[in-house]
């Protein structure tokens, strides 16, 4: 009851010179930062013009992200879902080790999904004495962040970059808690051969990191699915007209077609392939597993197949309780990624409980918190249960495909992969 | 070798290249009305009008606007779809005259005796801006029509034309004739053949300079508007469609013949047909070295040979001899 | 500098509603409002009003003109930054590629008035060399290969090629110096707008070969692109490290790259402003502002533009290169169209034809670029704005060369000198 409110005045501050038990806030930084607050940036340069006290018992956790562009809603629904964590740490009196009662604040940055932003926000995370990351979303911009991280031995944790390279790098502080798209891509090859029993398959992507990382994935594990690939296309993410390559997949009648790619591009796609008289259904990833791809298809949408990491929302436990705190919070509902970065954010706040805080000294806080991280081991979170292999990746990943059934998205059958 | 031989024979069936002529020439249709706009500034100002593409594509959000205003979908009545849909090529068409007037006012008509590269970087600048203004103001996702005007013309096989199609490929015909008519024919469209061949022997001559090259602008942002109104019908949008289509328009203005109408067209569809040809069979004829990856490199392949080998484009242009 | 930000994003959207006409109608009214005021002010004001401004235009304009006190700031920046910790340090750095890149982009546009619109293509040919041979890359492609053991054996135990920065430095230079070569020999007769728009084809070209590069052999991979670059290593020095210290002090490896590129830029800027009063500059010159004229002179005009080419190619190529060592991953992205724009538009602002203009003008609208992402898109819309108004109020820029000061002015009485040029050559 006296925690919270204080928690909160500390996050008010944006620096978190305080304590949640010392003394009041500097009223200075109060009037520095505009009382409408919320202001990430704001809060982000008030702290770094602040000298970090070794006494301090607040933590700063980094997001680093997508948080204004084309993309966003992936980035600031991510960013919200840690925030949700850490709000509900920090007001039940945040996390005890040895005697110190530890609470944390989230400090977002944007990253635009760029691999140069990204580079340079990482940095910044970094000079704000972040003891943990959680990002980035997109997986180009995660690879050039995750270089910094590893430079300053900061744990990172992506909630939803599934580009293989990413915990491929040897980097000791790299972790990502969704399944990565060699996983993804052969679950989404057993579910096109084996469940809908379609055994020629043609496959387009998009040539975007993420679209023909999936459907590299997929072309390899069609043909040990039993399947076979009729036909291998690309598009270019900033073309309109995608005809010419529907027409020649059209022309070796496949039994389906898996794009790669995103919803803006793979609306108009569907709707193309049916004029051109296509009637086999899509099979799609998680980039496609949204709003807008059942906006921009219309009526074309429906009988379509789209694959995403985790399980239904209707059958993670406790999904409800966190939809209904998430959406009295941010008046919105989940849009992708919020329950990873959720459980992220969590993992890395439970670290602190294992192997403690540093006591104020950033670095010991970083290795402290990197290495309980990475001895993670069947931690349960609302997404699924959590054991990182040495690379950083999960161990055991779920996947649920799930239909369009008039203008919805249905799950239809959830894949677990792993051991 | 066995293998590039089976490529080549592979995929090559009479409907496929049916389809893809298809595919080619209602792309083409719509570059063809973009190009025109490009040509005609070109031939009177001889300036690449960088925003032209983006005036096109502020002509797809109002197109959306007023579609979504009436609430259509894809079960609506054509009863209540065709005044929409012309109610929507008028809007376009104002709004996108107006911008284009206003442009050329506020971005061209300073630098008129500005060092050549004067114009062609505040044409730049326009085009960030318009782009920029609908990501910021309007919206930055994509967006479609839902399926209008349904229904098809049988052709071979399991090939056939879509009501669409047949609309987007006749009315281009028909603005492009109706603009050489203008040309031709009209006081209006002697001043424009009159500026330019020679701009100052023109207003020596008592042709008003400054109500021509609006005019020209106000027509050919109009076109603009009505290509995107097709656009709209067969594609989707965002706010930096303007830019590609637009280059690809140039493109189609120079491979026809720049500041040549006739020319404009032929050159707009040639290169519909050469995207699609080419994303279709660059794998065959290559022996899988390319893939449909490379559809956008065609555009500009195909533009800088033309200009390498025939730089005064397939039809030469009679309206004055430059160059 | 984010409540500036704010009131800037709330005066451009005005109090009448999220409506896009009703933004629209506000921003109308804003800029009549706007023209009306410079109107009404104009010649009105005294002129001991704006003496002070004046003044400080000009002491400001001493200071820039003045390399030493530029070199000063230079030296002294990065350390002032790094008191605040490493995220200034890191976006200074990335304007102090641009300011590279707009150092040679002058030379093709300013110079020799070639406007080049696929400039990014160099900085790309010359970060994807780097990239290739001083990463893991190759190492697919190698090893199918009896070079894999002569490289092996020759290069040390890690898989794929690990040259020096020391060698490839100026190998990437030559290749995008050779690119810029390979560009200008189709379009040598073309001019003016055709040559903007056929170097924009061959900018996105470029980008889109490396997105696809990874069909049929893996060369680029693709729109992954290079991950695991080397830093830079000089002896037992590396670039990249963060554990190098001097006495206590840790050094960042942003400060290495920040003083090796200023290096390359003080060399640049020799260089260049040696050749731009050489006999070479003035035919550059020449050829900008008559080239029949200067052909008639007996100037050898295409290989003088070839020339143009390759030394703009040379230091975009050499950014590149540094660019890719700094950065840990290359991909296709971070080549778009978009950055051909930004680096014309600091030649355009700084003044073409002028290195200090090319350089403070890579400085003012690299800081106003890379110090406000948050404006996002709104940023991209006030730099549309301000090239409009820059081409059409400041043609000369914030700092031209005296000499295109002197022909800009002698423009306005001479029509003779703006009639058009022709489209591509007959």
């Amino acid at each position: 009851m006296i925690a919270a409110p204080l928690a909160i005045l500390a996050a008010a501050c944006g620096g978190g010179t305080s304590g949640g038990t010392s003394s009041a806030c500097n009223p200075n930084a109060v009037s520095a930062v505009p009382a409408s607050g919320g202001s990430a940036l704001a809060a982000a340069a008030t702290a770094r013009l602040m000298a970090y006290k070794p006494s301090d018992p607040v933590l700063k956790i980094g997001f680093i992200g997508m948080l204004a562009g084309k993309y966003q809603n992936y980035g600031i629904d991510a960013k919200n879902g840690a925030q949700l964590a850490i709000d509900q740490i920090n007001s039940a009196g945040g996390v005890q080790y040895q005697g110190t009662a530890y609470t944390f604040q989230l400090d977002p940055v944007d990253d635009n999904a760029d691999a140069t932003q990204g580079a340079q926000n990482a940095q910044k995370l970094v000079d704000d004495q972040v003891v943990a990351v959680i990002g980035g979303i997109f997986s180009t911009a995660t690879i050039a962040e995750s270089k910094i991280f590893n430079d300053n031995g900061i744990a990172q944790i992506s909630p939803s970059a599934t580009n293989p390279k990413y915990t491929a790098q040897g980097f000791k502080t790299a972790f990502r808690v969704i399944g990565n798209d060699t996983a993804q891509g052969k679950t989404d090859a057993d579910f096109t051969v084996k469940t809908l029993g379609c055994k020629n398959v043609a496959i387009l992507d998009d040539k975007s990191t993420y679209g023909q990382g999936l459907a590299d994935s997929v072309n390899t594990s069609i043909p040990s699915a039993g399947g076979k690939i009729v036909a291998r296309e690309h598009l270019d993410a900033t073309a309109s007209d995608f005809t010419a390559q529907l027409t020649t997949i059209k022309g070796k009648h496949p039994d389906a077609i898996f794009y790669g790619g995103y919803s803006a591009q793979a609306g108009p796609l569907t709707s193309q392939a049916r004029k051109l008289g296509i009637k086999v259904p899509f099979v799609m990833g998680d980039g496609c597993e949204d709003s807008d791809y059942t906006k921009l298809a219309g009526a074309d949408a429906d009988g379509n197949f789209a694959s995403n990491g985790g399980p239904a929302q209707n059958l993670m436990s406790g999904f409800t309780d966190f939809n209904t705190k998430f959406k009295a919070k941010y008046s919105q509902d989940v849009f992708q990624y919020a329950p990873q970065a959720f459980d992220a954010a969590n993992i890395i706040m439970s670290a602190v409980k294992t192997a403690g805080g540093g006591g104020g000294d950033v670095k010991a806080a970083r290795a402290a918190i990197l290495g309980a991280v990475a001895a993670t081991k069947d931690y349960k979170g609302l997404v699924q249960s959590y054991t990182f292999d040495s690379k950083g990746d999960i161990t055991t990943s779920i996947f649920t495909v799930y239909k369009v059934e008039s203008g919805n998205f249905k799950a239809v059958k959830a894949i677990t992969t792993g051991p | 070798m066995q293998r590039c031989l089976d490529l080549l024979t592979s995929g090559l069936t009479p409907e496929g290249i049916l389809q893809q002529l298809i595919n080619g020439v209602t792309l083409g249709s719509v570059y063809a009305l973009i190009a025109l706009g490009y040509s005609m500034v070109y031939g009177v100002l001889e300036l690449i009008n960088f925003a032209h593409g983006d005036v096109f594509m502020i002509g797809t959000f109002v197109v959306l606007g007023v579609t979504g205003q009436f609430g259509l979908t894809g079960r609506s009545s054509l009863a209540l779809v065709i005044p929409v849909l012309l109610l929507a090529m008028i809007a376009a068409m104002a709004l996108c005259a107006v911008l284009g007037f206003t442009i050329e006012k506020v971005a061209y008509r300073p630098l008129r005796r500005a060092p050549r590269l004067a114009p062609l970087i505040s044409a730049i600048g326009v085009s960030f801006f318009l782009q920029a203004w609908i990501a910021t103001y309007v919206s930055s996702r994509d967006h479609t029509l839902p399926n209008l005007l349904a229904g098809d013309i049988p052709l071979y096989g399991d090939v056939s034309l879509r009501y669409v199609q047949v609309l987007m490929l006749v009315s281009s015909v028909v603005m492009m004739v109706g603009l050489q008519q203008l040309v031709r024919r009209t006081s209006l469209g002697r001043g424009m053949r009159a500026v330019a061949q020679d701009r100052e022997a023109a207003e020596l001559m008592g042709v008003n300079m400054d109500r021509v090259i609006s005019f020209t602008f106000i027509i050919g942002s109009a076109l603009a508007g009505v290509a995107a109104l097709l656009w709209m019908l067969n594609y989707s949008t965002n706010q930096s469609i303007g830019f590609i289509a637009g280059l690809k328009a140039f493109a189609a203005a120079v491979i026809g013949g720049i500041g040549n109408i006739p020319g404009a067209m032929l050159g707009g569809f040639l290169l519909g047909l050469a995207e699609s040809l080419g994303a279709a069979y660059v794998s065959n004829v290559s022996c899988g070295i390319f893939s449909s990856a490379y559809e956008d490199v065609f555009a500009f392949a195909f533009l800088i040979l033309m200009l390498v080998f025939r730089p005064s484009g397939i039809i030469r242009e009679r309206v004055s001899q430059r160059a | 500098m984010s409540s500036f930000i704010d009131a800037l994003v709330a005066l451009l959207h005005g109090p009448f509603g999220n409506h896009p006409f009703a933004v629209l109608a506000w921003q109308v009214l804003l800029a009549g409002a706007a023209y009306l005021m410079v109107r009404l002010v104009r010649g009105r004001v005294p002129r001991q009003a704006t003496a002070p401004l004046r003044l400080a235009g000009k002491g400001a304009s001493v200071v820039l003109r003045n390399r030493y006190a530029l070199l000063l700031i230079g030296l002294l920046l990065p350390l002032v930054e790094l008191l605040t910790g490493g995220y200034l340090l890191s976006v200074t750095y990335s304007i102090e590629l641009y300011v590279l890149l707009a150092v040679g982009l002058n030379i093709v546009v300013g110079f020799t008035g070639l406007l080049d619109l696929g400039y990014v293509a160099f900085f790309a040919v010359g970060a994807y060399v780097y990239g290739l041979f001083a990463s893991p890359q190759l190492y697919e492609i190698t090893k199918q290969t009896t070079y894999f053991l002569v490289a092996q054996s020759a290069l040390g135990p890690e898989p794929g090629f690990h040259i020096s920065m020391l060698v490839l430095l100026p190998v990437a230079g030559a290749a995008a110096a050779l690119f810029g070569v390979l560009i200008g020999i189709p379009t040598l007769r073309l001019r003016g707008d055709y040559l903007a728009i056929v170097t924009l084809g061959f900018g996105e070209i470029t980008r889109i070969f490396a997105n696809n590069l990874d069909q049929p052999i893996n060369i680029t991979n693709g729109p992954n692109g290079v991950i695991n670059i080397d830093p830079i290593t000089i002896g037992n020095y590396s670039f990249g490290s963060p554990q190098n210290h001097l006495g206590p002090f840790q050094i960042p490896p942003f400060l290495n790259y920040y003083y090796l590129v200023l290096l390359l830029i003080l060399l640049t800027v020799f260089i260049v402003s040696r050749l731009e009063h050489s006999r070479v500059g003035r035919a550059w010159a020449a050829i900008r502002e008559d080239e029949t004229a200067a052909q008639v002179a007996g100037i050898n005009t295409r290989n003088l533009k070839l020339l143009a080419y390759a030394s703009g190619g040379f230091f975009g190529g050499m950014a590149g290169a540094i660019y890719a060592a700094g950065q840990h991953l290359i991909a296709p992205d971070s080549f778009q169209l978009f950055v051909s724009i930004l680096v014309l538009c600091m030649v355009v602002a700084g003044g073409m034809g002028s290195i200090p203009g090319a350089v403070v003008g890579a400085i003012v609208i690299g800081a106003l670029y890379f110090f406000t992402p948050q404006l996002l898109y709104l940023r991209i819309l006030v730099f549309g704005a301000l090239l409009v108004l820059l081409i059409i109020v400041r043609p000369q820029g914030f700092l031209p060369s005296a000499q295109r000061e002197r022909e800009l002015e002698e423009t306005d009485e001479d029509p003779s000198l703006v009639a058009p040029a022709p489209g591509p050559a007959p």
